[in-house]
């Protein structure tokens, strides 16, 4: 079976009388080590998605296979430790601890792990070696960014998921924030799930899930993956 | 339109965040509630007192006179512009028992009330007395007695100069009262008799006094009855109408004074005519004892001289006597040879008589014979003629020879008659001559004779006279002796008289002087009589009045600050809780603003809710509070203080001012916190808020302690200095909450530890004996040795106020027999160090809540008043908590006071480890004689626990106000907390934190600040007491000062678990929080 699989997913809201089908059927499948992005309007179910995936949040229907792991029929508790264990996020805002310096945020992650990897190191790798002592207040929203996927590096997770990771990003720095990614996938042979409502960054994927009103309407595997810095828009 | 969405709008935000909402409307409660309550406590305590003082018409000033005041002093009073009613009181102290001869006595002050329509008791039960002997007594008199209405008691003993007071020696209970004018449980006042204070007092009807003046006069004032009691208003409707009372005071004293002494004056003075008319009289009777005295003399002189004269004149009697004896004795010789003569004479004569008798008795013999023959033949004729005669006439005229012999006889006989009648004649003259020698002898002896006899008779009666004389003499003798004897002896019984009326005299010259001098002492006294002084007093001079004035100050005091923690703490939240709703609404002001409406309105909604949070506390807090709060303290002072109902009402300008402190806590906050916001433009608005960008805390730069720490200690320190708003809230709430615990059990220890350290440690003695007022020492002393199981000390004690630089305080100065004894029954000693404290003879020894009061130290003199001044040096002081005592050594005393020591109680120490029992010591002491009764510290320990359960109450108070603020406030600032931290929380919770643990990120940061708040906490809590303690403590008492080291504990435990609740409660909202849609907000 594949890295991870989806199938058939729906995810319900109940608010009061209201029932909100977030997603309606969801089917797709990653393998390990690609590079996948997820697309689609706003409002399609990207996020969600994305959050159950992460395990953020419990399936409607269907089921959810992550390395082989029920996903979907995990408890709260479970879904806490595979979060701690095998998943790294990274948000459109970045949602880095206010009170810490960038390597007390990278630090964070490192006491959950299991095996984590050196924090300063990662700061270094992700270009971050001035900025350790600095607190996010006091980083660009790029560096900010890199923090945060230094965060979710540094406990070694199997899956790397990235909501909207360049959302409130310039373009230049968007892109270096996405060559990082890129360059994590290809060097440490990460899973990694972008959401992006950005089309033209697709080719830089090697699987583009593009989903539209709570299904996945296609999904796409390409073949001819290009590097970030060739892509523009 | 506008309106209706903003209304639905506030009430769904309301219902939203209910938490929120309640939380401040809550504390706003606190604040209103406590600030109206106990700022409305006091006027709510003045107000019942005035309502009672008011309905039974208590009197607005108090005259009295150090001479008593008559009833035109009375009339005078009402005449003064103001006074209403002005009437006339007695109040006489009595020692009184029931009737049952062991009896316990007990002094009560037996008192008329009512008179006039002024201090009309109120009638609880029974009826109010009818009769001079009925009385109706309060509560306090049938506990102290022992009695029921019904019941009757004898009064035993008065006090001195009013020994007359009372008509009648016995009362029957009627009926059961209460009065304003003893509006404390305790304290009736100090007296004379008996142990030194009132127990109780009993109502009387003026029927019952005799005096013919009254103790007290009670003046009521008009505009009085409108004010408030303890008022400025009421003050200065008071006021002037005493000032008048005083300017005429003088005036009137001293026409009572002039009264008395006129009075006493005319007294001495009748005193002085009796004592000039005895003095007189005693003149007299000493001229006349003089005159007797020299008539005594005279007497005697006369009896001597009598004697005398009575000597003499016996002599010459005797002399006499012997002369007529001699002369008697010759004449009975004589006579005896004059009888003897004349015997023989007689003898002689009688011879020659008795011959010539003889001769003629023959003669007569013969004459006789011839007599007899003349009578025969007499006779014969005699028949003859009668014969003769016998015949006829003319018989005899024819028988004439017959007739011649007739005849011749006849004349012969006739013839022998003559002749016989002649010898006849012979012999009768011869007898004739013989009785007339005869006669003559016989005459001559006869005179002889009667010579004799009368020399005899003469001799008789001369050796009569002689005897009589001697007789006489002797009885003369006799009875002069007799009569000289019985004047002698009169004379003796007279000197003897004399000399008892000298004595007596004497005496009475002594008993005059000794009047002489009563006079003068008199006189002297009426020349002492004091200067008339009223006293004139407003209802200030009522100790019950009074202290209950002080308590509600204390309370007051308390309600100076005490609400200003909840209103702090309101302030606080309510700033907190809004910034945070502001800052929750940012968007939502942000898109508001856009769309034109302007800042105002939106702050409107801010504002408007936050001030129905506001009103919705308000208005139950000032009901609650100004209903509850009031009637509340006033139960809590019930075991002081008899009152009825208690009067509550709203506290308008507490309410106002309370209203304006919530206002401006919560609203002001709410402004203050829309303000900032408002500022900005919309835009600004609309994007994010820039986060609080983190910053170094001072710690870290202690590298060494900075890397020691673990990773969440670091994050927990930064995380704690972030917020300094929140740090200090948090802070005050747990603080606060701490020292209120520790304020509030420290309260408790310092009172209850007054019972132990006054009757365990300070007081080592448990009984207190009073002596009857005449006893014998040495038999009391030995019937004390036998009791084996008491040690005893004699003491004596004497009330006095004690006063330094014009402040006076009421105290017992208490002088041990034996100083180095004292310290087996009472411990003197330093508070703090317990070091002991030694009694010299050049000071005395104060206690401490005393020396606090009056500022003393020690190398001070401080005045004692009793019946006069005295002077006192004070060496030191001493640790006591209930009482103030001054102690003094014997000789000490005795130079201060100028009077000898007198021991009037004993101390009495029983070994209870041996089993001994108060109860049977007390048993066992009042067998003795001499002893007038017992009390026993139990009793006295137990008032005082009963007392201070009025203070426990105050406890709780505290400690549940305290619990309710910490959870409210900790619990505002987690939920404040956690909403704040949404985002980050729910970052931590994405990265894969447990729940535990991400509620331990929290919570770390809660537990420190809950140990920073519980330690500052505890040095606040130690400063919270003491004040407390200051504000709480009645004047004669001295709270223990000391809070204990438990209560700290359980003030901090108890802190932990109000933190450690709230952190639960917070704990499962953060399980709550939705990890998608916090991290979706869009901040």
């Amino acid at each position: 079976m594949s890295y991870i699989v989806f199938d058939n997913v729906t995810k319900e809201y109940k608010t009061g009388e209201v029932i909100t089908r977030a997603l309606r059927g969801v089917s797709f499948s990653i393998e390990k080590g690609e590079f996948a992005v997820i697309v689609g309007p706003s409002g399609a179910g990207k996020t969600t998605t994305l959050n159950l995936l992460g395990g953020m949040e419990s399936v409607t229907s269907g089921t959810i296979y992550v390395d082989g792991r029920c996903v979907s029929a995990m408890s709260k508790r479970e879904l806490t430790a595979y979060r701690r264990y095998d998943i790294g996020f990274v948000f459109q805002f970045y949602n880095l601890i206010q009170n810490l310096t960038a390597l007390e945020n990278v630090e964070i992650a490192t006491q959950l792990s299991r095996n984590p990897l050196d924090a300063a190191e990662l700061l270094r790798e992700v270009g971050l070696e001035d900025r350790m002592k600095n607190f996010p207040a006091q980083l660009s929203g790029g560096e900010q960014q890199r923090v945060a996927i230094a965060r979710a590096l540094a406990k070694s997770p199997k899956l790397l998921l990235c909501d909207e990771p360049t959302g409130a990003l310039d373009y230049n720095t968007g892109k270096a924030v996405l060559r990082l990614l890129q360059q994590t996938c290809r060097e440490k042979g990460m899973t990694v799930v972008v959401i992006t409502h950005n089309q033209a960054i697709t080719p830089m994927a090697d699987k583009i899930i593009r989903i539209k009103n709570g299904v996945a309407e296609r999904v796409e595997i390409n073949r001819n993956v290009r590097p970030i810095e060739e892509i523009e828009w | 339109m506008v309106r209706k969405a903003t209304v639905k709008d506030i009430l769904r935000e309301i219902i939203r965040t209910r938490s929120r909402f309640i939380s401040i409307a809550v504390l706003v409660f606190l604040a209103a509630a406590f600030f109206t309550g106990l700022r409305g406590a006091r006027p709510s305590m003045h107000r019942t007192v005035d309502a009672y003082a008011d309905a039974h018409a208590m009197y607005d000033i108090l005259v009295r006179s150090t001479l008593g005041l008559k009833q035109e002093d009375i009339e005078a009073l009402s005449e003064i512009e103001g006074v209403t009613k002005a009437a006339g009181g007695h109040v006489i102290h009595a020692l009184i028992a029931p009737f049952h001869k062991d009896a316990a006595e007990t002094v009560v002050s037996l008192e008329t009330m009512g008179q006039g329509g002024i201090n009309v008791p109120e009638l609880l039960e029974g009826h109010l007395p009818e009769k001079a002997d009925e009385c109706a007594v309060e509560e306090l008199f049938l506990a102290g007695t022992g009695l029921q209405i019904g019941d009757r008691f004898e009064v035993r003993h008065l006090p001195d100069g009013m020994e007359d007071a009372l008509k009648v020696t016995e009362f029957t209970i009627t009926g059961l009262v209460r009065s304003p004018l003893y509006v404390s449980k305790a304290q009736r006042g100090p007296s004379t008799l008996g142990s030194g204070s009132v127990t109780a007092y009993a109502v009387i009807l003026p029927e019952a006094v005799t005096l013919d003046y009254y103790t007290a006069a009670y003046v009521t004032v008009a505009g009085a009855l409108e004010e408030v009691a303890y008022s400025g208003g009421y003050d200065r409707a008071v006021r002037p109408v005493l000032e008048a009372i005083e300017s005429i005071a003088p005036e009137r004293a001293q026409l009572r004074r002039e009264e008395i002494v006129s009075e006493a004056q005319k007294e001495l003075d009748e005193a002085k005519e009796t004592l000039e008319e005895k003095k007189a009289e005693l003149l007299d009777a000493e001229r006349e004892l003089a005159d007797a005295r020299q008539k005594l003399e005279d007497g005697r002189r006369e009896l001597e001289e009598g004697k005398e004269t009575l000597k003499r004149e016996l002599a010459d009697a005797e002399r006499e006597l012997a002369d007529a004896e001699r002369k008697l004795r010759d004449a009975a010789d004589e006579i005896d040879r004059g009888w003897s003569e004349l015997f023989t004479q007689k003898e002689k004569a009688r011879t020659e008589f008795e011959d010539a008798a003889r001769q003629i008795a023959e003669g007569r013999a013969e004459l006789e014979k011839a007599y007899a023959e003349y009578e025969e033949k007499r006779a014969e004729f005699d028949q003859k003629l009668e014969e003769w005669n016998a015949l006829p006439e003319f018989i005899r005229s024819a028988m004439p020879e017959q007739k011649a012999a007739i005849e011749a006889a006849e004349a012969e006989l006739n013839a022998a008659k003559r002749q016989l009648d002649a010898e006849k004649e012979k012999l009768d003259a011869a007898e004739a001559e013989l009785s007339a020698k005869r006669a003559q002898a016989e005459q001559e002896f006869a005179a002889a004779e009667q010579r004799l006899a009368d020399a005899q008779r003469e001799y008789d009666e001369g050796l009569r006279k002689l005897k009589e004389g001697q007789e006489e003499y002797e009885e003369q003798k006799h009875r002069g002796e007799e009569e000289i004897a019985k004047a002698e002896r009169e004379l003796s019984d007279a000197e003897a008289e004399i000399t008892e009326n000298e004595e007596k005299v004497a005496d009475g010259k002594v008993k005059l002087a000794d009047a002489e001098k009563e006079i003068k002492d008199a006189e002297e006294k009426i020349a002492d009589i004091p200067e008339g002084e009223w006293y004139v007093d407003d209802r200030d001079a009522n100790t019950g009045y009074k202290n209950f004035a002080e308590d509600a100050d204390r309370i007051g005091h308390i309600a100076n600050v005490f609400p200003l923690i909840f209103f702090l703490v309101a302030a606080l939240v309510s700033l907190t809780t809004m910034t945070r709703m502001v800052e929750e609404k940012r968007t939502e002001i942000g898109t508001y603003k856009a769309l034109g409406y302007p800042g105002a309105t939106t702050a409107a909604k801010f504002v408007v809710y936050s001030l129905v949070a506001t009103v919705a506390g308000y208005v139950p807090g000032v009901i609650f509070g100004s209903l509850f709060l009031p009637w509340f303290v006033l139960r809590a002072y019930s075991i002081l203080y008899e009152l009825p109902r208690t009067v509550t009402h709203i506290h308008v300008p507490a309410a106002i001012f309370a209203a304006a402190g919530v206002l401006i806590c919560t609203v002001g906050a709410t402004v203050m916190a829309c303000y900032s916001t408002l500022r900005e433009t919309p835009a600004s608005l609309l994007r994010p808020r820039a986060p609080l960008p983190g910053k170094r805390v001072l710690l870290e730069r202690v590298t060494p302690l900075w890397r020691r720490l673990s990773f969440f200690s670091k994050v927990t320190t930064r995380n704690i200095f972030r917020f300094k708003k929140r740090l200090l809230m948090t802070l005050a709430g747990i603080a606060g909450c701490t020292a209120l615990i520790v304020a509030a059990l420290g309260l408790r220890d310092s009172i209850t530890d007054i019972t132990n350290k006054q009757f365990g440690e300070i007081y080592t003695y448990q009984l207190r004996a009073y002596l009857d007022g005449a006893y014998d020492y040495d038999a009391l002393t030995k019937a004390l040795d036998k009791l084996e199981f008491a040690e005893y000390l004699f003491i004596d004690t004497v009330n006095v106020d004690v006063s330094l630089n014009g402040a006076k305080e009421t105290a017992e100065v208490l002088i041990p027999q034996d100083t180095g004894r004292l310290h087996r029954f009472i411990t003197l000693r330093d508070r703090k160090e317990h070091t002991p404290v030694e009694l010299t003879e050049s000071g005395a020894i104060v206690t401490e809540k005393l020396s606090e009061l009056l500022d003393l130290e020690a190398g001070d003199t401080v005045e004692l008043w009793t019946d006069s001044v005295y002077n006192a040096n004070i060496s030191g002081t001493t640790e006591q908590y209930a009482g103030h005592y001054l102690y003094m050594s014997r000789a000490y005393y005795e130079s201060v006071f100028g009077k000898a020591f007198e021991p009037s109680q004993i101390l009495i120490h029983i070994d209870e480890a041996a089993g001994q029992t108060p109860a049977h010591a007390a048993a066992e002491l009042l067998k003795i004689d001499g002893i007038a009764y017992v009390s026993s510290f139990i009793e006295l320990a137990e008032y005082f626990s009963d007392s201070m359960k009025s203070v426990d109450s105050v406890v709780v108070v505290l400690l549940v106000s305290a619990a309710l603020l910490a959870f409210v406030v900790l619990y505002n600032l987690t939920n404040i907390n956690i909403t704040e931290r949404m985002r980050e929380l729910a970052t931590i919770k994405v990265l894969g934190f447990f729940d535990w643990e991400v509620s331990m990120y929290v919570f770390r940061e809660n537990a420190v600040l809950t140990l920073m708040g519980v330690a500052l906490g505890l040095v606040g809590g130690y400063f919270l007491h003491k004040w407390l303690i200051g504000t709480v403590e009645l004047s004669f008492i001295m709270f223990g000062r000391d809070v204990r080291a438990p209560s700290y504990i359980f003030a901090a435990l108890l802190t932990i678990v109000f933190t450690v609740a709230v952190n639960v409660v917070g704990h499962r909202r953060m399980m709550k929080i939705n990890m998608v849609e916090s991290l979706k907000i869009n901040e």
